[in-house]
């Protein structure tokens, strides 16, 4: 798992996602609900005049997060782009650690740095569960 | 191939094809005794350039082809007559041309040979005295308009959108400005001339990006001549206002549209000449397709003069609230007593609305007992711009598409009948829906006389209230995308200051409210486990809903194969609820495939399928399932009440 990657955080827990797919990291805030939706979706957003998708990634993964998200990162993964909700961002990291088991579908591995683990999302996956709308 | 040839034969390809609609409608004229004196001579001169095309092209098979109906034509144009006889193959021929230039078909060979011996025809015929050639062969030149440019459509569609794009942010900079505005009027001016100049922008692009009708109604005659012969019946069309301009996209799926309702009108419509004789009608049905530009929709109406509804259906639509539509594009609905090989039954109708919907459009059918069927489709001019009301209700604005809204009323005085809320508009009744109610939002209560719009939609009426009114705009349309999953959005649209507006489709407002939970509920887990299998997500996700909210425990597979393998692994699984067309292994198959494991054997199998036929309950019931339910009948109490008196509660 050799590479550069955004590091953010969700809840008390540590993740990340191949530097490549984020286009840009806002502010959490003006999110326009949308009733009816997916529990997963948050809402949408206006990015420069593009609806952009707001997922509740903690929501996805499971993980109890601190329920007042701060930051939207703004991911692409084969032309789809989606704000992904976390709590902290932690800044662009370059990674070189072996890979450990991850038991989850939604990530790509999990490493070990500076004594914390590290979730890696697997964004294809991601998009494939919110697709099937989520279980 | 190199460049150079794939642009000759795309060059060739398009010119044929003008070429082979000018000579469909040219042998249509001739077989109905309706051509000009030059038809024949124009015919031969069309054949001959195509086979003059082809055979530099070395496109074999249609030189072949063009050659053996440039011979009848010679012919024809010889003997200056054009035995009737000839119209058929001809024009079954111009269809094996137009296919194999599009590369879908390449033999022609027992076209050649019919049309070889079609021409023992013209010895009936006694020659004419002197023909003249008017024309020699190889001298037409296709009409090129010199000034035209080839752009790629996507480039239009993005032009659109970028325009789109800068009035949106024209109104968010006029927004902001506004304060500057009226101190510099210089600026409130400049910001004046970009608005108007961005509209004369859009006026231009909806231009580039709209055709004509006329562009897809060339093969309809065609059709709908061979739909009559094939039905026995006489029927005339009559298309008026063949340059109205329509959405380019909407134009790709409205052949298709345009195909189901003129099938519906030969097939259901129009009545026998014998029954129209003794009705005292003329022997000859009459069928209009006629259309016409609205503001920013375009009202394609399809009309004819056959037998209508019956005086049942129409009392039945009376009671069910007024629309007919509903009841015709019911599946298994057909106004005819048979079903025919030419039209299914009602599910031509189902497919239009569905579409028409789609589009932000709606449909309506109009119809009176032996007086005749009028189907009235509305549809946008340009599918990415849209005229909406805004409307504010708790947090959201949503637009509401214009046509829809009959009146703006104020909420005085609610009744209630068996627990639905009404209202009185113009001496009727109209239930009344909360907006945050219909798409499932969580909102404080409406104050009173808060505003509620009157809608009406394919005749179902309904009054739907929110907080406040925003005022009319025309919102650019840009899709929410598939993970907001099934909801009443059309899509969203950004608004001059920045926030989103959620489009509602008004067919979903006039349904009134969903009944079921859209989360799964919290205390699901407690439940038994049922195992949907349906390969469709909608269907899945309402079924999953549904049982989550019964409080079953639900977990779903795509087909059949899916299931069997979750069946495998997961020993929990109560009861089974499957669909029956899916793709690998379909419901049935999964049902023997259950009945046929000793661990299996006795799981309950309920199969769901879309249509009600004997047939399908008797395949369903041999496969070896439990129940049995369509997705017509499909309502939460039945699917149930099914559940529990096989598995029990929970």
């Amino acid at each position: 798992m050799k590479g550069v990657y955004v590091g953010f955080r969700l809840g008390g827990e540590a993740y990340a996602v191949p530097v490549e797919h984020v286009l840009e990291i806002a502010t959490f805030r003006d999110v326009t609900r949308v009733p009816g939706a997916q529990p997963a979706l948050i809402g949408v957003w206006n990015l420069r005049g593009r609806i952009l998708t707001v997922i509740d990634l903690a929501l996805v993964l499971g993980v109890e997060s601190s329920g007042r998200a701060k930051y939207l990162l703004v991911v692409e993964i084969d032309g789809r782009r989606a704000g992904l909700a976390v709590d902290g961002v932690r800044d662009v990291e370059y990674l070189d650690a072996a890979a450990e088991f991850a038991d989850s579908d939604l990530l790509l591995a999990a490493v070990t740095a500076d004594d914390a683990l590290i979730g890696i999302l697997d964004l294809a996956q991601l998009v494939e569960v919110l697709e099937r709308g989520l279980s | 191939m190199s460049d150079r040839s794939a642009e000759f034969l795309q060059i060739f390809r398009d010119e044929s094809n003008l070429r082979l609609d000018r000579m469909t409608d040219a042998l249509l004229a001739l077989e109905t005794g309706n051509a000009a004196t030059d038809t024949v001579d124009s015919l031969f001169r069309d054949a001959h350039s195509i086979k003059g095309g082809a055979g530099m092209l070395e496109l074999n098979a249609v030189h072949t082809l063009a050659d053996a109906v440039e011979d009848v034509l010679a012919r024809a144009r010889k003997t200056q007559s054009f035995p009737v006889e000839l119209a058929d193959p001809l024009l079954r021929a111009t269809d094996r041309l137009r296919a194999q230039v599009a590369g879908t078909a390449d033999g022609g060979d027992d076209l050649v040979d019919e049309l070889g011996r079609a021409q023992a025809a013209f010895v009936a015929v006694s020659p004419a005295p002197a023909v003249v050639p008017v024309n020699g062969p190889g001298e037409v030149t296709v009409e090129v308009e010199r000034r035209t440019l080839r752009v790629p459509a996507r480039q239009i569609d993005q032009l659109l959108e970028s325009v789109g794009e800068a009035i949106v942010h024209q109104r968010g900079l006029e927004y902001q400005l506004d304060g500057v505005a009226e101190e510099r009027p210089q600026v409130g001016e400049e910001l004046d001339v970009v608005e108007r100049l961005l509209d004369d922008l859009k006026v231009t692009a909806i231009e580039m990006r709209t055709l004509p009708l006329s562009s897809i109604v060339g093969p309809l005659p065609r059709m709908f001549r061979d739909l009559a012969l094939a039905a026995g019946k006489e029927a005339d069309l009559v298309v008026i206002g063949e340059r109205t301009p329509l959405d380019r996209v909407i134009l790709e799926t409205l052949a298709d549209l345009l195909g189901h309702l003129l099938r519906n009108a030969v097939g259901h419509g129009l009545e026998t000449p014998e029954e129209r004789r003794l009705l005292g009608k003329a022997p000859r049905g009459h069928v209009e397709l006629r259309a016409e530009q609205r503001g920013g929709f375009v009202d394609i109406v399809v009309s004819d003069d056959g037998r209508g509804v019956t005086a049942a259906t129409l009392e039945q639509a009376r009671q069910e609230g007024g629309s007919l539509v509903d009841i015709l594009a019911r599946p298994g609905y057909s106004t005819a007593g048979t079903v025919t090989a030419l039209s299914g039954r009602g599910v031509g109708l189902d497919v239009v609305k569905t579409r028409a919907e789609s589009f932000g459009g709606s449909i309506e059918v109009r119809s009176e007992p032996g007086a005749g069927t009028t189907v009235v489709l509305k549809l946008p001019l340009a599918l990415s711009l849209l005229s909406v009301l805004l409307v504010e209700r708790g947090a959201n604005v949503f637009g509401v598409p214009l046509p829809a809204i009959q009146e703006v009323v104020t909420v005085e005085e609610t009744r209630s009948l068996e627990g639905r809320a009404e209202i009185r508009w113009r001496d009727r009744s109209v239930p009344l829906f909360d907006i945050a109610a219909l798409v499932g939002a969580t909102v404080p209560d409406l104050r009173a006389g808060a505003p509620a719009l009157i809608l009406t939609v394919g005749g179902r009426r309904a009054a739907a209230s929110c907080d406040a009114l925003l005022g009319e705009e025309e919102v650019v349309v840009k899709q929410l995308g598939s993970w907001v999953g099934r909801s009443p959005y059309l899509g969203a649209a950004i608004l001059g200051d920045g926030r989103i507006a959620l489009l509602l489709e008004p067919a979903a407002l006039v349904r009134g409210p969903r009944t079921l939970s859209t989360g799964p509920s919290l205390d699901a887990r407690a439940g038994q486990k049922v195992l949907v299998v349906e390969d469709s997500f909608t269907v899945r996700e309402l079924q999953r809903s549904i049982l989550e909210a019964a409080g079953y425990r639900v977990v779903t597979a795509r087909d059949g194969n899916d299931a069997l393998a979750i069946l495998a692994r997961d020993a929990e699984v109560a009861l089974v609820l499957t669909d029956v067309d899916m793709p690998e292994l379909d419901g049935l198959g999964l049902t023997r495939a259950i009945r046929g494991r000793e661990s299996l054997a006795a799981l309950p199998v309920i199969v769901v399928t879309s249509q009600g036929g004997d047939d399908d309950r008797r395949l369903g019931i041999e496969a070896g399932a439990d129940a049995y339910m369509t997705k017509q009948s499909f309502d939460q109490r039945t699917l149930l009440d099914t559940i529990e008196r096989l598995i029990g509660p929970r």
